[in-house]
């Protein structure tokens, strides 16, 4: 897993908006963080990828643009274990993707749903983790990419 | 061994089944036997017993008896008939009654004859008796045989199978143990790819799995491995399967012999381990039945390697990383990681920041991208080679995207944010050597620079400067009202906007006749000259060595002439952006003023290039003067690009007049270079120089004669 | 075999490698053609019918797996000899699934490649 697959993660986290909600999300500037936890919304779903100890892939939103979404796909709740799943599901959507186009060559995990923030999460020593931040409607959610070292 | 072959096949069924007959035969012949010895006859008469009888008497009488008797019919004897019945009664082994048969045959029977028959009888019943008894020996002899034989026979056979069992249990629980202990993952594998059952615990540990394996082996090890490896696999064992191809053959191709698994951790992510398998052929009656599979762990094996390798990688990067900045000036050294890093930092910021339209974007790469040439430069004049190569190419890759014609989004600068990870990674090595050797640096004391870098024979120490004293040409100054360049960057870039700009160009820039006339050694920057000690801010050293290395680069030779840069007269405030200024001057002119030796001398110049730099005081504060004897600015030239770089449109450069052609030389993303080259062609240097001037409240001026020089005059104001 | 020799072929998109084997055969054989490429190996397979080929699949054009495929398509009672990179298990183990004969590992010597010929021939010699 390398600097070239990032842009195919932000491609099924964007398709996956524009396919439930017929509104697009916008890709904001990518930059560097050390610190997942403080980049970390309401709701976090983690992918583990293989080979790499540390690798992972997080999709992290607030509850309200969760809210939204699953009103989107037509329920109205914002039950947190409804929250959960919509997460959970956004998340096994992009493994489930990238299984199958990388699924050769490394495994992904099937995606845990994290609430809140995280002490097994640590801080790096460098800004070396990637952020992509979602703009949906006029929520943003946080796409973060860790590749390990 | 019973249960595997049937019981019918069972050894001592067999045996048994086999003694059992031959007995059954043995009683059946002694039966027969006797039963033939009873019914053929007590009363059998031999020929010669009744010759015994009567070897005195008659012997024709007798054989005529007995062939009578034999008859069964009756018996004449002499005279007298006598009916078998009524002989036999004479002739019963209970009695024999010779009184009586005496008196019925009436006739010559003697006492010879009597005792001769008794004595038949009892040789007959002896024999009777004989044949009985051998019968009944025979019988049981025969009986104890067979039943000593089977004994024989099968005692050992007992005693072996039993002692097989005996060895069958203690070898089971052998087995246990072995299989319970040994470290190894072992299994058998079948022909249809099923795992069996026999299976050593560790087996399941490798695969952190509470109950043992099963089902199809490839089934099961596709939820750890990728699928390339799962078909290679599959590939290899029916390999092994098959009998085309030889054992010691396939062992070599075994590809599974340090196969990556991934495990899944408890907080959802990998886990590596790497496991090696190994299989070999089971062999029955020459064919292949199964395959026995090896699995070890070798993790602890692979990752010290890994590391070995890493170590040794990192060492010598740490070595190259040393030898590069052993030369630096240790201030300098710290000076530009400070510095740096908060680029970096600022770099970051200034992406994280809220706005992703096309045009916000944009104006983010813009400031970006100075940054981003700042951070080369420093680090070229450090000579810190893999750090401006990185930045280099950080440097590149915005420009591509800015180039992109089509709406940018954020996800366009994605390849750009991992090269500006790379060099926060370099950063970060960086600080890490200079961490564990800056005490080594202080400890020898030794400050000063030296410059790795050859110095060509023409740059010389600082001597005489010479200056101008044209004042015509200087008074005007290009003021902040070059500000408007920067909000130009996000309106229409084709209309420059009028500003007051006071040019300092004269109308005759195009001629020849621009009056400088240049006065050798200023009298009172003599007493700085060559005095002042060049190593307060080691700015002079830098400046020689990006001179040089920048000049080696482009094949072009340097005189360059310093003046004015010691402590003692450069305010150290000022340090930094003379510093920078100084270097985006000096590439800008060995990139682009430099004619080429053979035309330089065919106009009467040196080959090498003229550089000279005089820093000195005013009554107004302070002014920094750049001068090189190179071939000029050429405002069509400079029109020309802003229009290809799409600056300005071809309209707008016609009607625009020379100053403020000139004008586009600080601005980003101006470039009189086709190819954008490690020094210049960026065109994004003045930019930034301007930028810092401004931050001191200073002012540039600019003069030039085609063909003959171009200089730069900053002025800083005094601050206090 | 009109001769008595072995027909034999060498597919190797390396010059000294074709001489190299060439020169370790011994009389027994007759080398009736070369190839430096996939698409050469089946033209001229299907003229000259050898009985034994070499053949590296680490060529251009057209490589080594498809060609074994379409030679044995040919012909399956050709037996193949595969000079490849030991690294690139995977594919040597492919090769052999479809049918090669054997394999000897660049970099080789004479002795391991006449050992891995006498092995194709032990039986038909």
């Amino acid at each position: 897993m390398n600097e070239e697959n990032l842009s195919v993660f932000v491609d099924y986290v964007t398709n996956y908006f524009t396919t439930v909600s017929k509104e697009d999300a916008q890709v904001g500037t990518p930059y560097l963080i050390k610190d997942i936890n403080t980049n970390l919304y309401d709701y976090t779903g983690i992918i583990g990828i293989s080979g790499n100890f540390k690798g992972s892939v997080f999709f992290t939103a607030p509850k309200t643009m969760l809210v939204h979404l699953l009103s989107e796909l037509g329920l109205l709740s914002s039950h947190d274990n409804k929250v959960m799943d919509l997460v959970g599901e956004i998340s096994n959507t992009i493994s489930g993707n990238a299984r199958r186009e990388f699924g050769e060559q490394f495994m992904l995990s099937v995606p845990i749903v994290l609430k809140g923030k995280s002490e097994d999460l640590g801080v790096m020593q460098s800004a070396n983790i990637y952020l992509i931040p979602i703009v949906w409607r006029r929520f943003k959610a946080n796409l973060i990419i860790n590749l390990g070292e | 061994m019973a249960t595997s072959q049937g019981f019918q096949k069972d050894p001592i069924f067999l045996a048994t089944t086999g003694f059992a007959v031959v007995f059954a035969i043995i009683l059946a012949i002694g039966y027969a036997m006797q039963s033939r010895v009873a019914e053929s006859g007590d009363y059998r008469l031999t020929t010669n017993a009744v010759e015994q009888w009567l070897s005195s008497g008659n012997a024709a009488d007798a054989r005529a008896a007995l062939s009578a008797m034999q008859k069964g019919g009756n018996v004449r004897v002499a005279d007298k008939t006598l009916e078998l019945p009524e002989l036999n009664k004479f002739l019963s082994p209970d009695s024999f009654d010779a009184a009586s048969l005496a008196s019925s045959l009436n006739n010559g029977v003697n006492d010879d004859a009597i005792a001769k028959a008794k004595q038949l009888n009892q040789i007959v019943s002896a024999k009777d008796q004989k044949r009985k008894s051998l019968a009944s020996t025979m019988l049981i002899v025969g009986a104890v045989v067979t039943l000593l034989l089977y004994f024989a026979l099968m005692i050992p056979m007992f005693a072996r199978r039993k002692g097989e069992e005996e060895t069958q249990v203690v070898t089971k629980s052998e087995t246990e143990g072995i299989m319970n202990t040994v470290s190894e993952g072992l299994f058998l594998l079948g022909n249809d790819h099923q795992i069996g059952v026999e299976q050593s615990a560790s087996l399941k540990r490798m695969f952190k799995l509470e109950r043992d394996l099963e089902g199809d082996f490839f089934d099961f090890i596709s939820d750890y491995v990728t699928q390339e490896n799962v078909r290679v696999a599959k590939d290899y064992l029916d390999l092994l399967f098959g009998d085309r191809v030889k054992e010691k053959l396939v062992e070599d191709l075994n590809p599974l012999n340090n196969v990556e698994i991934s495990l899944v951790r408890r907080d959802g992510q990998y886990e590596s381990r790497y496991l090696d398998f190994r299989f070999k052929r089971v062999m029955v009656d020459g064919a292949i039945s199964h395959l026995l599979g090896s699995v070890s762990d070798v993790t602890r094996q692979v990752e010290l390697e890994k590391q070995l390798i890493q170590t040794k990688e990192e060492q010598e990067a740490q070595v190259d990383l040393l030898m590069s900045i052993l030369h630096i000036d240790s201030d300098r050294l710290q000076t530009f990681i400070r510095n740096s890093s908060e680029t970096l930092d600022e770099i970051n910021e200034r992406l994280s920041e809220r706005g992703h339209s096309d045009g916000q974007i944009r104006s983010k790469l813009v400031d970006v991208m100075s940054n981003a040439h700042r951070l080369k430069g420093d680090a070229a004049a450090l000579g810190l080679h893999k750090f401006e190569f990185g930045a280099h190419d950080f440097e590149e890759e915005l420009e591509t995207i800015r180039r992109g014609e089509s709406s940018l989004t954020g996800k366009d600068l994605l390849p750009a944010i991992t090269k500006l990870r790379t060099l926060y990674t370099e950063m970060d090595s960086m600080t890490e050597l200079i961490g564990k050797f800056s005490e080594a640096m202080n400890a020898k004391g030794d400050s000063s620079v030296k410059f790795a870098a050859d110095l060509d024979a023409s740059i010389g120490g600082a001597n005489s400067v010479e200056t101008e004293d044209s004042a015509k040409t200087e008074d005007a100054s290009l003021t902040s009202e070059l500000e408007n360049l920067d909000s130009e960057i996000e309106s229409d870039l084709d209309a420059l906007s009028d500003s007051e700009i006071v040019n300092d160009m004269d109308a005759n820039i195009e001629s020849n006749s621009f009056s400088v006339d240049m006065n050798s050694a200023n009298e009172s920057t003599a007493e700085n000259a060559g005095n002042e000690d060049a190593n307060d801010h080691g700015i002079e050293d830098s400046i020689r060595a990006i001179t040089a290395t920048v000049g080696q680069r482009n094949d072009t030779p340097v005189e360059l002439k310093l003046n004015g840069l010691g402590a003692g007269n450069l305010p150290s405030e000022l340090v930094e952006v003379v510093n920078d200024s100084l270097i985006q001057l000096v590439r800008n002119s060995i990139v682009h003023a430099y004619e080429g030796g053979d035309k330089r001398r065919s106009m009467d110049k040196k080959e090498e290039l003229s550089i000279k730099v005089n820093f000195e005081q005013a009554d107004d504060g302070y002014r920094l003067i750049y001068r090189d004897d190179g071939k000029g600015l050429d405002s069509k030239l400079i029109a020309e690009k802003a229009v290809s770089s799409k600056l300005l449109s071809a309209k707008a450069a016609e009607k625009m007049d020379k100053s403020k052609i000139i004008k586009l030389l600080f601005h980003p993303g101006f470039s009189t270079l086709d190819e954008a080259t490690l020094d210049g062609g960026r065109g994004v240097g003045l930019d930034v120089v301007l930028k810092r001037v401004k931050e001191h409240n200073g002012t540039i001026s600019i003069s030039s004669g085609r063909g003959r020089f171009s200089q730069f005059t900053i002025r800083f104001p005094r601050s206090n | 075999m009109s001769n008595g020799k072995i027909k034999f072929m060498v597919v190797d998109d390396s010059e000294v490698i074709r001489e190299k084997i060439s020169g370790v055969l011994d009389q027994d054989f007759e080398i009736v053609g070369t190839a430096k490429n996939g698409v050469e190996a089946v033209e001229q397979f299907k003229q000259l019918k050898p009985a034994i080929l070499t053949m590296d699949i680490t060529m251009p054009i057209m490589d080594g797996i498809e060609t074994i495929e379409a030679i044995l398509a040919i012909d399956d009672s050709v037996r193949i000899l595969v000079v490849s990179a030991l690294a690139d298990k995977a594919t040597l183990i492919r090769a052999m699934a479809l049918g090669a004969y054997g394999f000897v590992c660049k970099p080789f010597t004479d002795y391991e490649l006449e050992d891995a010929i006498e092995h194709l021939i032990e039986d038909i010699r």
